[in-house]
């Protein structure tokens, strides 16, 4: 039977090092996979992974078990994702509007399903930021709006409205776009 | 239940967050409702495409290589220097050499320097920081500070010299003056 993660977390308290090679394994896709989606480019997402990790670790006796390690390290990695975007000043002038407005000119009127993808990417990364992470919480991670809530710290209610509306902002793109064809 | 509030229902609806006579109700509407169906369909083509979007597998290399990465990115963060998470995983020492000779250099370097500096501050008081015929002195270390500072008398310099790499100690030595490198090495 595999251990939990509290129970890693407690050998590698009592020393005991591989607990921490497989803690690390153990969610080092899902943290990656989070980073990635949240910054799109694969030395951002293998540094933001390290470093929420080295941040779990270095904090570790601040980890109260309240909530579930897995839930903790999205608190972190979203919290250093919430960082780096800001300090790239990504995300500063545009907004999903802008891009319903060019979904309307004629550049794009020879779109296919392939462009489609890179514009719902496009609209993805102009979702106001809290929008944004509840979608990738709640798509490509599937956490409960509870546990998204947790992670966001936030309630389930305002989790899920900021799924939803990141969901019809996304549709309004893409029907803005596919009217167009 | 009218379009509007079918609408508010759409993405709860296609995840299933309703609770059971809502989605008999939605579905009933829909089962009438053009416009509804639409949107409806439109929603769950953004949920597909979403769902459709993939990340790259960085490869089974990256992820047997994490772990050490981070353990090492820990190390440093521990030492209060700034990690070396680079956003590029390095196979396991690699990416430590640079960090580790610069760390290395630099102690020789301040060690170096204390012997050298702190020599003389901590010699007599008319001592001349300039001059050159002074040599770091054993004695130095017995004037104040003898519990902090270590037994120098007793430090055996020839296995300590020897153990030194003579490519970092030649490289020290470019690095100091003329001076310098007369007092420190003029009786070897």
């Amino acid at each position: 039977m595999e251990e939990s993660d509290n129970q890693l977390l407690d050998r590698y308290a009592a020393g005991e090092e591989p607990a921490f090679e497989e803690l690390v394994r153990r969610h080092q896709r899902t943290i990656y996979d989070l980073a990635y989606r949240m910054l799109e480019n694969h030395a951002d997402a293998t540094d933001l992974a390290q470093r929420t990790f080295v941040q779990a670790f270095l904090h570790l006796r601040s980890f109260r078990r309240e909530s579930s390690f897995r839930t903790w390290l999205f608190q972190i990695g979203l919290n250093l994702c919430r960082n780096a975007i800001r300090d790239r000043g990504r995300r500063t002038h545009e907004n999903v509007e802008d891009l319903q407005l060019a979904a309307s000119s004629d550049i794009f009127e020879a779109a296919a399903e392939a462009e489609v993808r890179d514009r719902l990417g496009s609209a993805i990364r102009k979702l106001p930021e809290r929008q944004r992470e509840a979608l990738v919480l709640r798509v490509y991670h599937n956490h409960a709006f509870a546990e998204i809530g947790a992670i966001m710290s936030c309630s389930e209610g305002t989790a899920k409205a900021n799924y939803h509306h990141a969901v019809n902002k996304l549709r309004q793109v893409l029907v803005g776009k596919e009217s167009n064809l | 239940m009218t379009c509007s509030d079918i609408r508010n229902m759409t993405v709860p609806y296609l995840e299933l967050d309703l609770e059971a006579e809502r989605v008999r109700q939605v579905t009933v509407h829909l089962e009438t409702c053009h416009n509804c169906r639409s949107e409806m369909e439109s929603v769950r083509q953004v949920l597909v495409r979403l769902k459709g979007r993939v990340v790259p597998d960085p490869g089974q290399r990256f992820w047997t290589e994490f772990p050490g990465q981070v353990r090492e990115g820990l190390v440093h963060a521990k030492a209060g220097a700034p990690g070396p998470v680079t956003g590029q995983v390095r196979p396991y020492g690699v990416g430590s050499s640079w960090w580790s000779w610069a760390a290395a250099a630099s102690v020789i370097i301040l060690v170096g320097a204390w012997l050298l500096v702190g020599g003389q501050l901590f010699s007599t008081p008319d001592s001349d920081l300039t001059r050159t015929s002074s040599t770091p002195t054993i004695e130095a270390s017995n004037t104040g500070r003898d519990s902090e500072l270590p037994n120098l008398a007793e430090t055996d310099w020839d296995r300590t010299w020897d153990e030194d790499d003579p490519e970092v100690l030649v490289d020290i030595a470019a690095r100091l003056d003329p001076l310098t490198v007369d007092r420190l090495f003029k009786d070897i």
